[in-house]
């Protein structure tokens, strides 16, 4: 069944409520930390209180359904009817697993089917306050059956809640939670008329009254004062409304906190409030600083809709590649002023020049995000590891803000996760162990990232077991990827970097968490896909540290530019090493190749042209050439190579330019780039031009 | 005109297309001009590496890097010469953009959906695959190809399949 929601505002659904999710699951996995944390409490309520509304809305019932439920849970846990504990919280992190589920559903424009009714059914008992339960979760009839019949009437009015309806959803629950749930039942109850149309004054007052009048007496006075900003315009919006129904919630806190919200309120047209918004984006860890808390959702909310534009990724890629263009056309000109004796075009292309560098430069950041949108899933993950290996272990993460591509982000996830389990998995050892060898109990996992000039450095270290690089050496023999004599002459490094290898996992058994032996390689391609590099370093009984270090972008490369016969090629600065000139024509042969020994290292040695250009009569090398021939090192991983190439030209920031679909996939291809003078420069891909053409790595 | 009043009964809703005409060794080609982006002076070709054989390699398109097909060698035959006439049209089909080289580009020709008879089933099969019908026109005979089979079928399946 498809949804038949409007477009427009599913899209505008699916956006916001993706954030809120994505914040739940951290702020799930914060609350097991600080359990009795009235701010986060509140935060989580309201996080799922604002999934359900959008739901509701579009009438996907079975998702309001799920969050209705954990909402409750919250609203008993944030009035201190019952404690936070590990089982509530399985529970709790079951039922986002299941809205993640529907979400994803909807995001494909289907109705999702109704989430499980054991889910369910434990939510519901969780939502009762504690010792007053009315059985256990599995034979517990009555209530279950109750809120049912509570959500059905619920799916009956469109997703509108009724004050009716609501009583009856109060007698499910126990009768002592009522006096305080009335005010929920006005909340939905008022904002009905809100969404509508505008809510009266009158209206408005008698809200304020029933409130005031079940709240205490710190409330009263700063709550007048919203009062009367409502009166000066005359209608209230939604946003503020819930504001105001977070404040009165919030009453137990005093009236520091009611009066810090009020101020934003008081002239809700007048300012964007750009203030309150950066500064809500800046602290947005609940932790931080509780009694700003109750403060901050709203004049978000507010913020996001005054200060910020959403844009269409592929529109900002549009731009980019335009941005591209003009880099391409300054380059030209530069290459022209420069020949040029013309004193005023020289100016004016010194000025386009800088122009064009700035305006790359903000472009650029537009595309930037925080990397903490991959990290912000990892403290979930640890928490499961650690659960279901019973474990214990705690994530440090730092440098979180550090901003990078969009692209990147994206693209780095599924190698992180991949790190992070394998450090959870084969790096930390089990308590009993830890406590032997004079360790903490409590494992340790930290995950950095830092920018380092044109680069950032992801960081994944642990103190568990390490490696022992003797234990690898062996596997890799007897995988047979590796002869013995060859194995006796790796160093440390060389074999940590084994574990790259596809197949070699030093698990005896693999579990389903890692050990199979295949996502190291993954990793590895994938990182290399993004012209990153990987190191490892690992110290027997210490722990082990991965590095990570990919550019800030993918969009912009710099190149070292190279001739053969007369066409340019562009190899990626990242894997050039060195450059010399060398007489090529003693070089050694071994096993068939060609090598030479640089510095006691012996480099293979591949003439580019040989691969490269396409008249076989072109390809051949002279001996004339040979005696000078440029010699490019380049590094794959812990391996290098020497590429022979006819004529250096320079280094150049390129746009990597996709090959048409009819070329894409061409082996030892990256792309292709337009150089200065208006020519094509094809950009190589080392590691797949090593693997077409020598069939090895 | 003779030959349309043989069809006088459809002609109410016989279609009238446009064809761009070019012409590769002796003979005389159509495409449906809604395919085609744009004619170019042949430039420089910049070959590439590891590419299948029929195509010639990539050009830059104001800014946009675009594949070039080498047309004769498609259709089964003989390369030549680049001349003075060599064009590079820029088509799109499919949602792609290539370039196919031709040793000229003639005209844009009107043709009534009835003027175009299928295909006689003559010829070797490597080009017979690429024509979508034949008109007579003028004396002259008109070969209207098929683009999306241009960039072969095996060739779509494969993408198809990544």
């Amino acid at each position: 069944m498809s949804l038949d929601a409007d477009q427009d505002i599913l899209q505008d659904f699916l956006v916001e409520a993706g954030e809120i999710l994505e914040l739940l699951s951290e702020q799930l996995v914060d609350l097991e930390q600080s359990p009795n944390d009235p701010d986060l409490l509140n935060a989580i309520f309201r996080g799922f209180h604002t999934v359900k509304g959008g739901a509701g809305f579009l009438q996907i019932t079975p998702l309001v359904e799920c969050c209705h439920n954990a909402e409750n849970v919250f609203d008993t846990l944030r009035k201190n009817q019952r404690q936070v504990t590990p089982e509530l919280m399985d529970t709790v992190l079951s039922a986002l697993d299941a809205v993640n589920e529907m979400f994803e559903t909807v995001r494909s424009d289907e109705m999702p089917g109704d989430a499980d009714p054991a889910l369910i059914e434990a939510l519901a008992y969780y939502a009762q306050p504690e010792g007053e339960e009315t059985g256990s979760p599995p034979n517990e009839e009555s209530a279950s059956q109750e809120v049912g019949s509570a959500n059905e009437a619920v799916e009956a009015a469109d997703g509108d809640i009724t004050d009716a309806e609501f009583e009856s959803l109060l007698n499910a629950l126990s009768p002592e939670d009522r006096a305080a749930m009335e005010k929920e039942a006005q909340a939905p109850q008022a904002a009905e008329p809100a969404t509508s149309d505008e809510i009266t004054e009158d209206e408005f007052d008698a809200l304020l009254d029933e409130l005031h009048g079940k709240g205490k007496g710190p409330g009263v006075a700063p709550a007048s004062k919203p009062e009367t900003s409502t009166a000066a315009s005359d209608e209230i919006t939604e946003d503020e409304f819930d504001a105001l129904l977070d404040q009165l919630h919030g009453k137990g806190k005093g009236p520091g906190v009611v009066k810090s919200e009020a101020k934003p309120q008081a002239k809700p047209e007048a300012k964007p409030e750009a203030k309150p918004a950066s500064k809500a984006v800046a602290t947005s860890k609940p932790a931080a600083a509780p009694p700003a808390v109750a403060a901050k959702p709203p004049a978000r909310k507010e913020a996001v809709a005054d200060t910020t534009v959403r844009v269409d990724t592929s529109r900002l890629d549009e731009i980019m590649n335009m941005v591209g263009e003009l880099v391409l056309v300054r380059n030209r000109l530069v290459r022209l002023g420069s020949d040029s004796a013309d004193a005023e075009l020289a100016k004016a292309v010194g000025n386009l020049d800088v122009v064009t560098a700035d305006l790359q430069s903000s472009v650029m950041k537009t595309r930037m995000q925080p990397i903490k949108k991959v990290f912000g899933r990892f403290p979930r993950i640890i928490r499961d590891l650690s659960r279901s290996m019973k474990k214990e272990m705690v994530l440090e993460m730092i440098g979180e803000d550090t901003d990078l591509d969009k692209n990147l982000v994206e693209a780095l996830a599924d190698p992180l996760v991949h790190l992070v389990r394998n450090s959870a998995d084969h790096g930390i050892e089990m308590p009993d162990v830890r406590e032997k060898n004079g360790k903490d109990r409590v494992g340790k996992v930290i995950l950095s990232a830092e920018q380092e000039g044109d680069h950032i450095l992801l960081t994944i270290a642990d103190d568990g077991a390490g490696m022992d690089p003797e234990v690898l050496k062996r596997k890799a023999v007897e995988k047979g990827q590796l002869d013995q004599d060859a194995a006796d002459r790796l160093t440390d490094q060389e074999a940590f970097n084994l574990i790259f290898a596809a197949g070699l996992t030093t698990k005896e058994v693999a579990s389903d968490v890692s050990g199979r032996g295949v996502g190291m390689d993954v990793v590895k391609t994938k990182i290399s896909q993004l012209n990153g590099t990987l190191n490892v370093w690992s110290e027997l009984g210490k722990g082990s540290k991965i590095i990570i270090k990919v550019p800030l972008t993918l969009a912009i490369m710099p190149t070292l530019m190279i001739k053969l016969q007369d066409q340019t090629f562009a190899l990626p600065l990242v894997n050039v090493n060195e450059i010399f000139q060398l007489d090529v024509s003693r070089a050694n042969k071994i096993d068939g190749h060609e090598v030479i020994i640089i510095r006691d290292r012996t480099l293979p040695l591949f003439y580019l042209r040989r691969w490269l250009v396409r008249d076989p009569a072109k390809r051949e090398i002279s001996k004339e050439e040979m005696k000078e021939a440029h010699v490019v090192v380049v590094a794959i991983g812990n391996q290098q190579v020497g590429f022979v190439v006819d004529d250096l030209i320079g280094q150049e920031e390129v746009v990597i330019k996709p090959l048409g679909t009819m070329l894409h996939g061409t082996p030892g291809l990256a792309g292709a780039t337009i150089t200065g003078d208006g020519r094509i420069a094809l950009i190589l891909d080392i590691p797949g031009l090593l693997n077409h053409y020598t069939g090895r790595r | 005109m003779s030959s349309p009043q043989k069809f006088q009964a459809e002609s109410a809703t016989d279609l009238v297309l446009q064809y761009v005409t070019f012409r590769l060794a002796e003979e005389t080609y159509g495409i449906n001009v809604m395919m085609v982006q744009e004619v170019l002076r042949y430039s420089e070709i910049a070959p590439v590496p590891g590419a299948p054989d029929y195509v010639l390699g990539i050009i830059n398109l104001r800014g946009n890097v675009v594949t070039v097909i080498d047309t004769r060698q498609r259709f089964g035959l003989p390369a030549s010469e680049v001349t003075d006439s060599t064009r590079i049209m820029i088509i799109e089909a499919d949602q792609q953009v290539v370039g196919i080289m031709v040793d000229s580009v003639a005209e844009v020709v009107y043709l009534k959906q009835s003027e175009i008879e299928t295909a006689p089933n003559v010829g070797n099969d490597e080009s017979a695959k690429f024509i979508q019908g034949v008109c007579n026109k003028n004396n002259e005979l008109l070969i209207l190809v098929e683009l999306d089979k241009l960039m072969s079928e095996e060739e779509w399946s494969e993408l198809a399949a990544i």
